[in-house]
C-alpha cells in the first residue's frame, strides 16, 4: 500500500518522545526503588506509601503490577495489599500526568490488577465491581480495546470461578478475536486455554483435554509458564478419564517446566495432582507420601487452604488404611488451622462434623472425599450449606 | 529489549504517517485519523510488554479503534 505523507504534528511528535523518555527513565529506576521501598517500610504502612515521589510514577506502578502478579499464587493476602498500594497510587496521579490514554490505561490496569487478586481470593462480586471500573477507566479511548479485552478475560476467568459458563464462554471468544486482532499469541493461548477450562468445570473432560492438546501443537511461541498450566490440566484431565499414563508424563512435564522457570510453588500443585493420580491408583502409601510433602510446602508458603484440602485427601488415605486416629488427629490439625487462617466457617463447620465422625467410627473415605469437595465448592460458592452426614457410613467406602 | 522500545528515536517518524494513511482509507476524517494514530502509538508504550510485532499490534489495534467508532 502506497502511504500518502501527511504532515507530522510537531506537537504530537514532541508530546510522544517526551512520553518515550520520561517512560523509559522511570523504568530504569523503578525495580530498585520500588522494592527498597517496600522492603524497608512495614507491610501495615505501606498504604501510606501512595504520595511517595518513588511510587506516583506510570514505571514504578507497572513494576507494582509485576511483583503483585509474581506474588498471587505464593503470597495472595501479600499480592493484593500490594494491588491496593497500586491502585491508590494510580488514583493519586495528577490528571495532567501523563497523556490521558497513558492515564486511562495505567489507571485502569490498577482496578484490573485489584479485581484479579480479589477473584483469586474468591470475593468474586468485588472483583467483579474492579473490572466494572477498569473499564470505565478506558471507555472513553477507542484505541483501547486490547486493555479492555484483557480486562474482559479477567472477567471470564471470574464468570469461570463462579459457574457462568455461557457468559465466560461469549467473552473468550471475543477476546480471542482481539487478541488475534493485535497478534498478541500469548493472550490468545490464555483465552483459549479458558475456554478448555470452562470445559473442564463442566466436566467435560475429553472435550476440555483435546482443547489443550489442539492449543500445545497449534502454537510453538506458547509462553513456559502457559504451557506448564496446559501440561497440568491435560493430567488432571487424563486422571478423570482414567488414562493414568497420560497423566502422569503430563504432570512430570508441568513440574519439569515450573522448576525449569525457578517456580517451585508453582511446581506444588502439579505434584500434588500425581498424589491424587496415586489415589485414584489405589496406591495409598503413595499418595500419602506425596501429599505429605505437598502439604508441607503449601503450609510453608501460608496457602493455608490448600494446605487443608490436600490434608483432607490425606484424612481420606488414612481412613482407606483405617488409621483412624492419625486421620483424626490430622483434621483436627486442619481445623486448627483453617480457624487461625480466618477461613470459610462453613468449611471449618464441615471438618468439625467429619472430626466428630471419625472419633465415633462412622466415616468413610467417601465422607472424607464428600468434605473435601464441598469445601473447595466454598471457593465458587461461599454460602454453600454443608449437608448433614450419612449416618453409619459404611467404612472402607472409596 | 521489547519491540516497542526498539527504534524508539524514530517510531513515531516511522508510523504515524502509515497510521494516518490506513485510518483515511478506512473513511476516517483526517484530524480523527491523526487523533487515532497519536493515541495508537502512546497505547503502545503502555503495552510493550506484550508487542512481540510491533506492525501487527498497530495496525490491529488501530482497525479495532476504528471499528469500535463505527459501532458506537
Amino acid at each position: 500500500m502506497a502511504v500518502r505523507r501527511f504532515p507530522m504534528n510537531t506537537l504530537r511528535a514532541q508530546e510522544f518522545y517526551a512520553t518515550v523518555r520520561r517512560l523509559a527513565a522511570e523504568r530504569a529506576v523503578a525495580p530498585v526503588a520500588v522494592e527498597q521501598l517496600l522492603r524497608t517500610t512495614p507491610r501495615a504502612a505501606w498504604p501510606t506509601l501512595d504520595r511517595h515521589p518513588d511510587l506516583l510514577n506510570v514505571g514504578a506502578l507497572e513494576h507494582l503490577g509485576a511483583l503483585l502478579t509474581a506474588q498471587m499464587t505464593r503470597d495472595p493476602v501479600q499480592a493484593l495489599e500490594i494491588a491496593e498500594l497500586a491502585l491508590s497510587v494510580a488514583k493519586a496521579l495528577p490528571a495532567e500526568s501523563y497523556p490521558p490514554v497513558i492515564m486511562a490505561q495505567t489507571r485502569a490496569t490498577a482496578w484490573k490488577d485489584r479485581g484479579k487478586i480479589r477473584s483469586f481470593l474468591a470475593r468474586h462480586s468485588e472483583a467483579l465491581e474492579d473490572f466494572a471500573q477498569a473499564e470505565r477507566e478506558v471507555n472513553g479511548f477507542a484505541v483501547s480495546q486490547h486493555e479492555r479485552a484483557i480486562i474482559h478475560l479477567n472477567v471470564a476467568i471470574t464468570f469461570t470461578e463462579t459457574d457462568r459458563f455461557n457468559e465466560a464462554c461469549e467473552l473468550l471468544a471475543a477476546c480471542k478475536q482481539t487478541f488475534k486482532d493485535h497478534g498478541d499469541t500469548h493472550l490468545f493461548v490464555l483465552a483459549a486455554f479458558y475456554e478448555g477450562v470452562v470445559l473442564q468445570r463442566l466436566r467435560n473432560f475429553r472435550e476440555a483435554r483435546e482443547t489443550y492438546l489442539l492449543l500445545i501443537v497449534s502454537y510453538t511461541e506458547i509462553p513456559k509458564a502457559t504451557l506448564a498450566a496446559l501440561h497440568q490440566a491435560i493430567g488432571l484431565c487424563s486422571i478423570h478419564l482414567n488414562d493414568f499414563d497420560i497423566a502422569e508424563n503430563n504432570l512430570n512435564e508441568a513440574i519439569r517446566i515450573h522448576e525449569e522457570l525457578g517456580q517451585p510453588v508453582d511446581a506444588v500443585r502439579p505434584h500434588h495432582g500425581k498424589g491424587t493420580l496415586c489415589l485414584r491408583r489405589g496406591d495409598f502409601l503413595g499418595a500419602l507420601a506425596i501429599f505429605r510433602t505437598v502439604r508441607h510446602q503449601y503450609l510453608k508458603h501460608s496457602l493455608a487452604e490448600e494446605a487443608g484440602l490436600c490434608g483432607l485427601q490425606m484424612v481420606e488415605v488414612l481412613l482407606a488404611l483405617q488409621r483412624n486416629e492419625q486421620a483424626e488427629s490430622l483434621a483436627r490439625t486442619i481445623m486448627s488451622e483453617f480457624l487461625a487462617a480466618s477461613l470459610n466457617a462453613r468449611a471449618i463447620t464441615a471438618l468439625g462434623y467429619l472430626t466428630e465422625a471419625i472419633a465415633s467410627e462412622r466415616a468413610s473415605p467417601r465422607f472424607a472425599n464428600e468434605v473435601h469437595d464441598y469445601v473447595l465448592s466454598l471457593r465458587c460458592e461461599p454460602e454453600r450449606d454443608f449437608a448433614e452426614p450419612p449416618p453409619m457410613a459404611p467404612m472402607g467406602a472409596g | 529489549m521489547q519491540a516497542a522500545d526498539t527504534n524508539l528515536e524514530d517510531l513515531y517518524d516511522a508510523h504515524f504517517p502509515a497510521l494516518v494513511d490506513f485510518a483515511v482509507h478506512n473513511s476516517v476524517p483526517l484530524d480523527e485519523a491523526e487523533e487515532l494514530a497519536h493515541e495508537v502509538l502512546l497505547s503502545s508504550l503502555i503495552h510493550r510488554g506484550r508487542i512481540s510485532n510491533l506492525n501487527a499490534w498497530l495496525t490491529g489495534a488501530l482497525t479495532s479503534a476504528i471499528r469500535h467508532k463505527e459501532e458506537a
